[in-house]
C-alpha cells in the first residue's frame, strides 16, 4: 500500500484506531487486551509526534480562534494554546468494547463510531478534564506571531465565504479518506451536506454565545471572542498540568453546535439533583478537545520563530543598552527609573520558602499624578504590553476596590471556579494605576481586595475562595505601581520617585521590538548560581553594609541579592560577580539620595 | 435457585454465624428492635477478626454482601420484637480501619469501583430530602383488586435497578388508581464531597464527589462539615443513555456517615510517631529543637519561637465548681520596629497551629474580631454575626497589627481574654458566646520606631488593662551585632542559592513528597532532611542542634499529640517554687523605679507562670508539673518581662564602648537601663547583664556578697573600708577579685540600697 491509510490532520482518530486494532492484533491470546491497554499508549501518540515535531507537521495543524472555528471539522487535528482556569475532575468513559469478536477502542472522541450493542464486554477507562482559557491579558503581538505561521486554509478575515471554500477542500480530503478508511466514519454525502448548512448558520451567533458565556462565568477578560476550551487529557499523571499553567494542546477537536439541543430527556428524577459541572459548558458553545500531546510553554515558546538571536554576550550587551535607551526614552530621561524598570521586568519568583517568595521585585513609581500618569502612565503600559506577552492593568480606585472581584472563587452550586481578576498565568505583568485612588470607605469586599492585592504583592500568592475555606495558590505575577507617594495600600519591595526630564518619546522599530522581546524572555529565564568563593564575598560585603547602615535588615539584603542576580541575569551571565553588587550598590545609594530628595 | 441466591444465603448464614460470636452486637440489635433503630454499625475490625476472608470480599465487593447481611441483622431484630411492622428493615453500615480504602475524593479512581471505600472531605452542598417512591400501590376499580409495585434504582443493594414508570394500567388494560397514602417511601438527599485544603497538591484543585445518603443517613450533616463517608462507589451511564457518549458518571453510595468536627484537625498519629515523639521530649534540648523547628525561615527570635510553642500547647483550664473560668490559654504579644518578621512569624503559626484564624487590626471592622448582631436588611431578620474571635474557640487567633485597632474593639477584647466569652446584648438579643482562643497579637510601637530612650509601657502605648491580660509581651528589635549580621546575611544568601538549583526539580520532589504525606500511612519524617544549600554548612561544635529541625507536619503532631494528651498537675515543690519566684518578681517590680518590665507584675503574672509551667510540662510529655518546668517558665517570662532583646543589644552597645574606653568604667555605670541595675535577686536573669561587663560570674558575685555578709555580722560592724573589704575577700578564696570588680560589686549593691560608699568607707545600711 501507498502511503498511509489515514490523514493525520482530517482524520486523526483513523490512526487512533487503527493503531489500536494493530496493539490488540499481535497482544497475546491470553490476557484481556483492553486491559493492557487501559492507562496507557499503544502507539498512536507516538505516531503523531513523530508526525508533529519530527516530520514537522506542527506548522500544519491550524489552532482555534474566533475566526477558525468557523471553518474548523469535528474529528480533524488542531492546536490551542491556553491557561488552565479549571479543573474538572476526572471522566470515566467506555474505552474499550467488544463489537463482535474484535476490541475496538472510544479514546479521544466523544462518540462512539457506532451505537453500542446493548450488552457488549466495556472497559471503562478515566480521562481528566480542564477547561482552558486563552492566557489572560495576552497581548496581541503573540497572537499575531503565532497565526502567521499556521494559517493552513484561510487567513485571518475569515469571511462566510472563504470558510465555506474551506470547508469544502477539507471535505474533498474527508471524502477520499473516508473510502480508504474501512468506512469508518461512514455517512451519506447528503446528510453532509446538510449538516455542514446548519454549521453555517450556527457559525453566525456564535461568536455572540461566546461573547455571552464569557461574560457569564467572569471569564471575559480582555479578548472574550477568543473561545475557551474544554480539553480532555489521557494517561497523564495528576501533577503534570498545573492551574494557570500555559499549555498548548494538539488533540482532536469535537465541536458540535447542533447536536447540543438535545436536552437529557432522563426521565429519572434522582439525575436532576447532580450538577455537572460541564453543564455550563455544553458542547454547543464550548469545543472539545482531546488531547493527544501537550506541552508546557515559556514565554520563548510565544516569540516568533523567525528570530532567534545567539546568546553572545556583545549581542546581549547591544540589545540591553537599546532597551534601556529605549525605556529611559518613554520616562522622560530618567534613566534611573529605566534601569529599575529593566531589573522589574526581569523578575520572576525563583522559589517560595515556606512564607518567602525569593526572586521577586515589585517596583513602585511614586510622584505621579493624575495628569502625568495618563502621559507617562499609557506610554508605559503601551510598551510593556508591546514587550511582555502577558499583561494586565488596573486603575485603582475606590469603586473598583469595593465592586470588583479579583478573588478567584469556587461556585460550589455549579462546580465551577469563576476566575477573578487575580487568576492570572504565571509570568503574567500587573501595572496597578493608583493615582485616581480617592478618599473613602472600603466594603467588606474592598477590604478582602485590597488585602489580596497586599498578599499578592508581598507572598506572591492568591487565596482562592472555597466557601468553606481558603486555598492558596502561588503566583508569580511582576507588579508595578505607580502612584503619587509611596503606595501604603500596596507596599512593594522598591519604592523610587519618578522624575521625568522631558516628555516621553518613542521610536522603536518592529526588529527592535522583537530584540527586545526575545531578550526579556531569554534572560528572565536564565538559571543562576553563586560560586562558593562569590557568596564568602558577597557575605562580607553584606555584613559591611550592615555595620554602614543600621537601618539594613534582612528585608533589604534579600532585595538587594535578588538585584544582583537579575542585574547580572540583564548581561546574560549566569553567575553573580562582585561588580553587579556594586552596580546594585550604587543603583540603590541612587535612589535613596532621590527619596531624601523627595522627603526634603 | 440460582446461584445468586444461594450464595446470599451463605453469606447471611456466615453473618448469622459472626453476630452470634459478637454478643455486643446482638445487644445493639436488642436495642435497635426495642426503639424501632434504623441502622446497625458494624466495625470491620470485628469482622476481620471473625473471619479476614470476609472482611476482605465484603470491602472488595459489598454488593453481595450488603443486602444478605441487612436481612440477616433484620430477621435477628424481628426474632427479638415480633411486633415490629412488616417493612421494617435494618440498614447495615460500616466504619472502622479500611486500609488504602480510605481515600480523599482525588484518589477515587476507576479501580475502586463496586468497592466500598471510606472518603474523607468537605461537604459543599446538600439537596433537600425528597421522598422517593420504593413501592407504590394500585387500586384497580373494575377488577376491585390491589397490585404492587417496586422501584430500584442504582442505590439498591437488592437486585438490579427498575424503571420508574408509573404503571396506569393492569395487564388487562384496566385502568388503575394510585394509593399515594399506602405507598412507600424513603428519604433521600444527595451532597457533594470536596478535598479537604490540607490535603490537595500544590497547584491543584480539590475534587469533588458526589453522594447518596438514605434512609436515616440524610441531614447528618450541613454544608461546611467535614466528614468521613463510608459507601460502595458506584458508576452509571451518564444522562444521554450511555450508548451515545460512552460516558459514566461515579457516585458514592453511603451507608455511614461521620463527623470529622471535633478531631477535624486531628492528625492520624501512628504507634512509631508516638514513640518519636517520645523520643525527642526525652531529649534535654528538646524546648530548644522545637523553638528551632517553627518557622526556620526567620532568624533568630529564639525564645519568642520557644514562646509560640507554649502557647500552641496551653495550659489546662479549670472551671471551678462555682463558676469560675480559669483561662488555660497563653496570650502573647509582639512590639517592635516594622519589618523585624513579626507577622512572617504570626503566618508561621497559622501554618502550624490546628486551628488558627488571623485578622488584622486595620482591616476588621466592628463585627471583625468579635461576635455582633446584625440585621438583614431585606427581611429584618437579625443574625448573629461570628467574629474572628469566635471561629477561633479552641485555637489561637492571631491579630496582626494591633495597635491600628478601633478602643472598642479593644475593650471588647478585654472580655474575650480573660473571661473568654463574647457576650452580645443588642437588638433583643443577649447572648454569650465561648471563645476560649490564645491571642497572638503584633503590633508597631506608638511612634512608628522603638525609642530606647522612652520605658516599654511607653513605646507600646496601650492601656495597662489591657496588657495586664497578655501573658508574655515580647520586644523585637532589629539586632546590631556584627556576628548576628554575619548570621543574617549568611541565611539570606543560603536562601538565594537554594533557589538557584533548578526550580523545577525542586518542583517535582515537592509534589512527590506530596504524595507521601498524603497516603497517612506513611511516617512523616521526623527530622527535616539536611540540605547543605538550605541550612549551609555544618556548623562548629556547640551549635550542631541549631541544625537539627523537625519538619512541620512532624512538628503539628507533636503539639497535637503533647496538647490534647496530657494534663499535667502542679506538684508541692513547682507550687512553692513559683510561689517563691512570683513574691520576687513582685519585688523586684516594686523595687523598680520606672517599672522596669514590659508588663506589670499582677495576680496574673502568677497564674502566667503557672500556664506556662503546665505548658513546658506538656510539652517534656509529663503528667506533673516538676520545678525544672517552673524554671523553664521563668526564663521565659523573664526574658518577656526584662525585654531582654532590649538589654542584650544595649549591652552589646555598652560593649563596644566600654572596648574604646576602657580606662574609665566608672562613666557607664550611667548608661545602665533602669530596670536591670536594680536587680540583684538570683532568680533574675537580667542581673546577670551588668556582671558579664566586667566578666563577673553570677556565682562569684553572690559568693563575694556571703563573705562580706558574714564578716559583717559577725562583727556587729556599720562600716568597712575597701582595704579592708579586698583583703577579706581574697583571703579566702584563691579565685583573687581584683580592685575593679570589687569597686564594681559594691556600686552594685549602693545601687540597691544595701550599702553607701564614701570615700572608700562602705555603711552598711
Amino acid at each position: 500500500m501507498v502511503g498511509l491509510p489515514y490523514d493525520f490532520l482530517t482524520n486523526p482518530l483513523g490512526a487512533v484506531r487503527q493503531t489500536f486494532e494493530k496493539s490488540v492484533a499481535s497482544s497475546p491470546t491470553d490476557v484481556d487486551p483492553a486491559a493492557i491497554f487501559r492507562g496507557k499508549d499503544w502507539g498512536a501518540v507516538d505516531l503523531f509526534h513523530d508526525f508533529l515535531f519530527v516530520k514537522g507537521g506542527l506548522a500544519q495543524v491550524p489552532s482555534i480562534d474566533a475566526s477558525s472555528m468557523r471553518w474548523l471539522q469535528p474529528n480533524t487535528l488542531v492546536r490551542f494554546r491556553g491557561m488552565v482556569q479549571d479543573m474538572l475532575g476526572n471522566e470515566l468513559y467506555v474505552g474499550a468494547f467488544k463489537d463482535g469478536s474484535s476490541w475496538r477502542t472510544n479514546k479521544f472522541s466523544d462518540f462512539c463510531p457506532i451505537q453500542l450493542p446493548p450488552a457488549c464486554e466495556t472497559q471503562l477507562w478515566e480521562r481528566q478534564l480542564f477547561h482552558c482559557v486563552p492566557v489572560p491579558g495576552q497581548n496581541s503581538w503573540v497572537t499575531e506571531t503565532k497565526s502567521i505561521p499556521s494559517t493552513q486554509n484561510v487567513s485571518s478575515s475569515a469571511s462566510q465565504h472563504e470558510g465555506k471554500r474551506g470547508r469544502g477542500s477539507e471535505d474533498e480530503d474527508m471524502n477520499l479518506n473516508e473510502e480508504s478508511d474501512n468506512g469508518d466514519l461512514i455517512s451519506s454525502p447528503n446528510a453532509k451536506k446538510q449538516k455542514e448548512h446548519e454549521n453555517t448558520c450556527s457559525s453566525s451567533c456564535l461568536s455572540d454565545d461566546l461573547m455571552d458565556h464569557g461574560n457569564d462565568s467572569g471569564l471575559g477578560s480582555g479578548d472574550s471572542n477568543n473561545p475557551t476550551c474544554l480539553v480532555k487529557i489521557y494517561d497523564l499523571p495528576e501533577s503534570h498540568l498545573k492551574l494557570n499553567d500555559v499549555f498548548e494542546f494538539i488533540g482532536i477537536y469535537t465541536f458540535d453546535p447542533v447536536l447540543a439541543v438535545h436536552k437529557d430527556d432522563s426521565d429519572d428524577p434522582m439525575f436532576e439533583l447532580f450538577e455537572d459541572p460541564t453543564v455550563d459548558l455544553p458542547p454547543s458553545k464550548v469545543p472539545r478537545l482531546h488531547c493527544l500531546i501537550c506541552r508546557k510553554l515559556d514565554t520563548q515558546d510565544f516569540l516568533s520563530n523567525s528570530l532567534v538571536f545567539e546568546s553572545l554576550s556583545t549581542v546581549v550587551r547591544g540589545i540591553r543598552e537599546s532597551l534601556l535607551s529605549h525605556l529611559t526614552a518613554i520616562l522622560g530621561n530618567d534613566e534611573l527609573a529605566a534601569q529599575y524598570l529593566l531589573l522589574h521586568f526581569l523578575s520572576r519568583v525563583r522559589a517560595q520558602v515556606e512564607v518567602m517568595s525569593v526572586g521577586k521585585l515589585s517596583l513602585n513609581l511614586t510622584g505621579f499624578t493624575k495628569e502625568s500618569a495618563s502621559i507617562f502612565g499609557h506610554q508605559l503600559t503601551g510598551v510593556i504590553q508591546k514587550l511582555l506577552p502577558f499583561t494586565q492593568d488596573i486603575t485603582l480606585t475606590l469603586d473598583y476596590l469595593n465592586t470588583a472581584t479579583l478573588q478567584p472563587r469556587r461556585n460550589n452550586k455549579t462546580g465551577r471556579l469563576v476566575a477573578g481578576v487575580l487568576q492570572l498565568a504565571q509570568g503574567t505583568h500587573l501595572t496597578i494605576n493608583e493615582t485616581c485612588m480617592q478618599s473613602g470607605t472600603l466594603s467588606s469586599n474592598g477590604i478582602e481586595n485590597a488585602r489580596l492585592l497586599k498578599n499578592l504583592l508581598e507572598l506572591q500568592k492568591v487565596e482562592y475562595d472555597f466557601e468553606y475555606y481558603k486555598l492558596e495558590m502561588a503566583a508569580d505575577v511582576q507588579l508595578l505601581i505607580l502612584s503619587e507617594a509611596k503606595s501604603s495600600i500596596l507596599p512593594a519591595d522598591l519604592v523610587l520617585p519618578f522624575s521625568p526630564g522631558s516628555v516621553p518619546a518613542t521610536n522603536a522599530t518592529s526588529e527592535d521590538l522583537q530584540a527586545w522581546r526575545w531578550y526579556l524572555a531569554t534572560m528572565r529565564s536564565l538559571p543562576c548560581s553563586i560560586e562558593p568563593e562569590m557568596n564568602l564575598t558577597l557575605q562580607d560585603e553584606m555584613v559591611a553594609s550592615m555595620q554602614e547602615d543600621k537601618s539594613l535588615g534582612c528585608a533589604e539584603l534579600n532585595r538587594w541579592l535578588t538585584m544582583t542576580e537579575l542585574i547580572s541575569a540583564s548581561f546574560g551571565e549566569k553567575n553573580l560577580s562582585l561588580e553587579h553588587w556594586q552596580m546594585i550598590k550604587e543603583l540603590e545609594r541612587l535612589r535613596k539620595d532621590r527619596l531624601k530628595e523627595k522627603a526634603r | 435457585m440460582d446461584v445468586n441466591e444461594e450464595a446470599m444465603a451463605a453469606h447471611k448464614s456466615t453473618f448469622r454465624d459472626f453476630l452470634e460470636q459478637h454478643g455486643s452486637y446482638m445487644d445493639s440489635v436488642r436495642q435497635l428492635a426495642e426503639c424501632n433503630g434504623r441502622r446497625l454499625i458494624i466495625a470491620t475490625d470485628d469482622l476481620r477478626s471473625y473471619s479476614l476472608d470476609f472482611a476482605r470480599r465484603l470491602i472488595r465487593s459489598p454488593a453481595e454482601y450488603i443486602q444478605p447481611i441487612s436481612d440477616a441483622v433484620t430477621e435477628e431484630a424481628r426474632r427479638v420484637n415480633p411486633k415490629l411492622k412488616e417493612r421494617y428493615r435494618v440498614q447495615v453500615g460500616f466504619k472502622g480501619p479500611f486500609g488504602f480504602h480510605r481515600v480523599t475524593p482525588r484518589d477515587l479512581m476507576s479501580s475502586f469501583i463496586g468497592s466500598m471505600v471510606c472518603v474523607e472531605g468537605i461537604v459543599t452542598k446538600c439537596s433537600l430530602v425528597k421522598p422517593k417512591v420504593v413501592k407504590s400501590v394500585h387500586y384497580c376499580p373494575a377488577t376491585k383488586q390491589f397490585t404492587f409495585r417496586e422501584y430500584r434504582d442504582i442505590t439498591s443493594t437488592a437486585g438490579l435497578p427498575t424503571g420508574s414508570a408509573h404503571p396506569t394500567r393492569d395487564e388487562n388494560g384496566n385502568l388503575l388508581v394510585t394509593e399515594h397514602g399506602l405507598c412507600e417511601y424513603k428519604d433521600h438527599q444527595t451532597l457533594s464531597m470536596q478535598e479537604m485544603p490540607e490535603n490537595s497538591a500544590p497547584g491543584q484543585l480539590p475534587r469533588t464527589v458526589d453522594v447518596i445518603v438514605e434512609d436515616d443517613l440524610v441531614d447528618s450533616c450541613k454544608p461546611g462539615d467535614r466528614v468521613a463517608i463510608v459507601g460502595v462507589y458506584k458508576a452509571f451511564p451518564g444522562k444521554s443513555k450511555g450508548s451515545l457518549n460512552g460516558v459514566f458518571r461515579t457516585i458514592l453510595i453511603a451507608n455511614h456517615v461521620s463527623l470529622l468536627n471535633k478531631g477535624a484537625h486531628a492528625p492520624n498519629i501512628s504507634i512509631q510517631e508516638a514513640k518519636k515523639i517520645k523520643e525527642i521530649a526525652k531529649r534535654s534540648d528538646a524546648f530548644d529543637l522545637l523553638g528551632n523547628s517553627l518557622a526556620p525561615s526567620i532568624y533568630g527570635h529564639l525564645w519568642i519561637k520557644k514562646a509560640v510553642i507554649l502557647l500552641m500547647l496551653g495550659g489546662v483550664e479549670k472551671n471551678l465548681k462555682n463558676g469560675t473560668h480559669l483561662r488555660g490559654d497563653i496570650n502573647m504579644m509582639m512590639v517592635g520596629d516594622p519589618s523585624v518578621a513579626k507577622s512572617q512569624l504570626l503566618r508561621a503559626i497559622m501554618n502550624i497551629a490546628p486551628l488558627a484564624i488571623s485578622t488584622s487590626g486595620r482591616g476588621s471592622s466592628g463585627v471583625g474580631l468579635t461576635a455582633a448582631v446584625t440585621s438583614d436588611q431585606e427581611t429584618g431578620e437579625r443574625r448573629l454575626e461570628a467574629g474572628a474571635m469566635v471561629l477561633a474557640d479552641r485555637g489561637v487567633i492571631c491579630i496582626d497589627e494591633f495597635d491600628k485597632m478601633n478602643d472598642l474593639d479593644r475593650v471588647s477584647i478585654h472580655e474575650v481574654m480573660e473571661q473568654q466569652t463574647v457576650t452580645i446584648a443588642k437588638a433583643g438579643i443577649h447572648a454569650s458566646l465561648n471563645a476560649r482562643c490564645s491571642v497572638v497579637a503584633a503590633a508597631n510601637p506608638i511612634y512608628g520606631t522603638y525609642d530606647r530612650s522612652l520605658t516599654p509601657t511607653k513605646n507600646i502605648g496601650l492601656p495597662d488593662s489591657l496588657l495586664s491580660r497578655f501573658d508574655l509581651l515580647f520586644i523585637v528589635l532589629d539586632q546590631m551585632d556584627p556576628e548576628i549580621d554575619r548570621q543574617i546575611s549568611e541565611h539570606v544568601s543560603r536562601m538565594h542559592r537554594y533557589c538557584a538549583d533548578d526550580r523545577g526539580i525542586g518542583g517535582h520532589e515537592k509534589s512527590v513528597r506530596y504524595t507521601e504525606d498524603d497516603d497517612g500511612d506513611v511516617d512523616t519524617s521526623v527530622f527535616v532532611k539536611y540540605n547543605r544549600a538550605l541550612h549551609g554548612q555544618e556548623r562548629k561544635k556547640g551549635k550542631k542542634q541549631k541544625h537539627e529541625r523537625l519538619t512541620i507536619n512532624f512538628l503539628k503532631k507533636y503539639i497535637y499529640y503533647a496538647k490534647n494528651i496530657y494534663q499535667p498537675k502542679l506538684t508541692d515543690e513547682a507550687s512553692e517554687h513559683i510561689a517563691t519566684s512570683y513574691a520576687e518578681l513582685r519585688d523586684a517590680g516594686a523595687n523598680a523605679k520606672h517599672g522596669g518590665g514590659t508588663l506589670p507584675i499582677t495576680a496574673r503574672t502568677l497564674e502566667t507562670i503557672i500556664r506556662l509551667s503546665t505548658a513546658h510540662s506538656k510539652m517534656k510529655l509529663r503528667t506533673e508539673v516538676l520545678k525544672a518546668d517552673v524554671e523553664a517558665a521563668l526564663q521565659v517570662l523573664n526574658f518577656a518581662i526584662y525585654h531582654k532583646e532590649l538589654t542584650d543589644m544595649e549591652e552589646r552597645e555598652q560593649r563596644e564602648l566600654e572596648m574604646k574606653q576602657k580606662t574609665d568604667h566608672d562613666t557607664d555605670q550611667n548608661e545602665y537601663p533602669d530596670g536591670s541595675r536594680s536587680m540583684v535577686e538570683p532568680m533574675d536573669v537580667d542581673a546577670d547583664h551588668g556582671v558579664n561587663e566586667v566578666e563577673l560570674p553570677p556565682d562569684r558575685i553572690e559568693a563575694f556578697e556571703a563573705i562580706l555578709g558574714q564578716h559583717v555580722m559577725l562583727n556587729h560592724l556599720d562600716q568597712i573600708s575597701i582595704d579592708e573589704i579586698e583583703g577579706l575577700v581574697n583571703r579566702e578564696t584563691t579565685n583573687r577579685y581584683t580592685r575593679r570588680q570589687i569597686s564594681f560589686i559594691l556600686e552594685r549593691m549602693q545601687d540597691s540600697n544595701r550599702i553607701m560608699i564614701m570615700e572608700g568607707v562602705v555603711r552598711i545600711i
